[in-house]
């Protein structure tokens, strides 16, 4: 299914997760976030697979494998990218599970000594991180930090369970729904920006040949793979990061090393091969600071955190020690998906293809019709349509003015847990700003924080800037 | 940045000045006990002061606008789109999930892209009653009925 959502344009991982999250309340959480998760790393599988030959994303983090690609797939070598990109994403998402069996555990125990200051400035780093990062205004990321704090802490007060911004509603006593709120943003909106607009798809139409690299591909693969690897499975783990920006860095060094850098969008498999590897060492990284900290890194992890708190599972340092079934079956159906998807996927590659030739009106159509639902199902409430409604007409202007969500969901998620952290720790300073500067992890945080708040405004220039706009 | 971008802070900021407004009334406390109000006011000034920034510099900044961002958008299908995606979520529980799914999948492939009547009552038949076996039957999620009890 995650392979599916990747391959059809219009519905990312995200929105899935939201559309079934009501279908898992019948199943125990372990099973329950297994499947999510798969949902996650199967859409890198599939997303790479309408960029080779569509040229179109499926998925957010594979619009770099767009570049070359399809360009691959014009010159007769759609196998061989395909082929490359699921190696690729094999090797990584291997090397990411070692790294999260390793890296979690240790980083879960570190956190134990985490107070309301730590936790405070740690949210404030990944959100600050995230619109360090932002594709295009960070101004705007930080509008939408704010708004998602915002529309995030609505409902209940969580000391004195006095209303806030409810507006009499009793449905907004427990705040806005997560999930009516992605698949607004993320499903409805998607559509909505499509509605009127003729898009004809261009489908590759040659016979795919070649799924299996051949030697050359491989000598010029490896090492772009490795830095992949490497790239997205660190860069992953820091929270706010997620696994889009990653793809971008990995295809820039790529362009950086290489020695015929001009060839750079017309067909180079190391330009398809490292960013391919990067997003699916990315998601493992992710996972990391989900699963040990209890801070999502993306939207999609956002989501799976708002699963595991619905499920009844205190998201944090202490998610490994109580519910060790809960990581290990995680990471155990990672390694085992990870397998399946290189099996399945090659040779399932003419159905995708099929899929994509259906009209996108019967799908978007479908897609509307699936958030619907979704939204309906979660509480069998009409008011969670109609949030759903509103944050899709929301997410549809928020498109339109280049205000990008990702922000806004981090905010949405970590707003609520940020405000129980920053009231605790002026209640226990008496007041004082000082405490998130004299406890030495607290002060590394904020000094982050303010570091990649300020050094853009002296400096006037960001990693994320103008990544999109690179090529 | 341009006309645009100022337009959208100018939204963001009265948004800011309303929310910061009701924080008010919540109460924000005082720095040992922060009030209801606090994170919220906090948040309305954050919007507020960037969306300035926003609109202060998509005033002074260079001349010279892009692109409207509206403008191949056909604005009927649109709102027709919205109109008929709130009255799902309106209706669903009076006509029922089956009624109301195939209503909005007509009207939404009418909308979309005009296919032949026939095409839209199949793909409409076919889609509601898809669902329905997937949503309550399989997954056993509980759809509404409606006033004609189905």
């Amino acid at each position: 299914m995650g392979t599916l959502i990747g391959v059809l344009p219009g519905i990312g991982p995200t929105a899935t997760i939201a559309l079934l999250l009501p279908a898992t309340f019948k199943m125990d959480p372990v099973s329950s976030i297994i499947m999510l998760s798969g949902i996650c790393y199967g859409a890198m599988y599939g997303g790479s697979t309408t960029s080779i030959l569509l040229n179109i994303p499926g998925e957010a983090s594979s619009v770099v494998t767009c570049l070359d690609g399809y360009q691959m797939a014009r010159k007769g070598r759609a196998g061989a990218a395909l082929g490359i990109s699921a190696f690729g994403s094999f090797i990584a998402g291997t090397f990411s599970i070692i790294g999260l069996i390793f890296l979690a555990p240790t980083l879960a125990n570190f956190a134990l000594k985490f107070g309301p200051p730590e936790n405070f400035t740690l949210m404030l780093m990944g959100m600050m991180v995230v619109t360090y990062l932002a594709r295009k205004s960070m101004l705007k990321a930080l509008v939408m930090m704010g708004v998602g704090i915002f529309i995030g802490c609505v409902g209940l007060d969580p000391m004195t369970s006095g209303p806030r911004f409810t507006f009499g509603l009793s449905s907004l006593y427990d705040g806005v729904g997560l999930a009516p709120v992605i698949m607004g943003l993320f499903g409805i909106a998607e559509v909505l920006d499509n509605v009127g607009v003729l898009v004809k798809a261009d489908v590759f139409g040659g016979k795919i040949k070649g799924i299996f690299p051949n030697r050359e591909d491989w000598k010029k693969s490896a090492m772009p793979i490795a830095r992949g690897t490497l790239l997205g499975f660190f860069l992953g783990i820091l929270p706010g990061v997620g696994n889009i920006v990653p793809q971008f860095i990995s295809y820039v060094i790529e362009k950086k090393l290489s020695r015929h850098p001009e060839k750079f969008g017309t067909g180079m498999i190391e330009a398809v091969a490292s960013p391919e590897a990067c997003n699916n060492a990315a998601v493992g990284g992710t996972f990391i600071p989900l699963l040990s900290l209890g801070i999502p890194s993306n939207a999609m992890t956002a989501m799976l955190l708002g699963a595991l708190m619905i499920y009844g599972v205190t998201p944090g340092p202490l998610l490994i020690k109580n519910t060790p079934d809960l990581f290990w079956g995680v990471v155990a159906s990672m390694y085992v998906g990870n397998v399946l998807l290189l099996i399945l996927n090659l040779p399932l590659i003419p159905i995708w293809v099929r899929l994509l030739r259906i009209p996108y009106s019967y799908l978007f159509s479908f897609i509307i019709l699936f958030c619907l639902i979704g939204a309906y199902s979660l509480n069998n409430n009409i008011s969670d349509v109609i949030i759903a409604w509103f944050f899709g007409l929301l997410g549809y202007f928020l498109k339109k003015f280049e205000y990008e969500p990702a922000p806004m969901i981090l905010a949405f998620v970590l707003g609520p847990m940020m405000e129980v952290a920053l009231r605790r720790s002026l209640t226990l300073s008496d007041g004082s700003f000082m405490i998130f500067f004299q406890r030495p992890i607290s002060a590394v945080f904020m000094l982050i924080s303010i570091a990649v708040l300020v050094v853009p405004l002296i400096t006037r220039k960001r990693v994320g800037a103008g990544l999109a706009s690179d090529e | 940045m341009g006309k645009v971008d100022c337009y959208g802070g100018l939204f963001w900021v009265i948004v800011s000045v309303l929310i910061c407004f009701h924080a008010l009334q919540l109460g924000l406390g005082t720095l040992s006990e922060p009030g209801s109000g606090f994170v919220f006011f906090s948040a309305g000034l954050l919007i507020g002061v960037f969306s300035l920034l926003i609109c202060i510099l998509s005033v002074t900044g260079k001349k010279g606008e892009g692109p409207s961002p509206f403008k191949n958008v056909h604005w009927g299908k649109f709102v027709l789109a919205l109109v008929y995606i709130f009255l799902y979520g309106a209706l669903i529980e009076r006509l029922g999930f089956l009624l109301s799914t195939f209503l909005l999948l007509g009207l939404l492939l009418r909308t979309i892209e005009s296919k032949r009547w026939y095409v839209i009552f199949l793909v409409a038949l076919i889609g509601s009653l898809g669902t329905y076996s997937i949503f309550e039957l399989w997954l056993h999620t509980r759809l509404p009925r409606g006033i004609f009890g189905f």
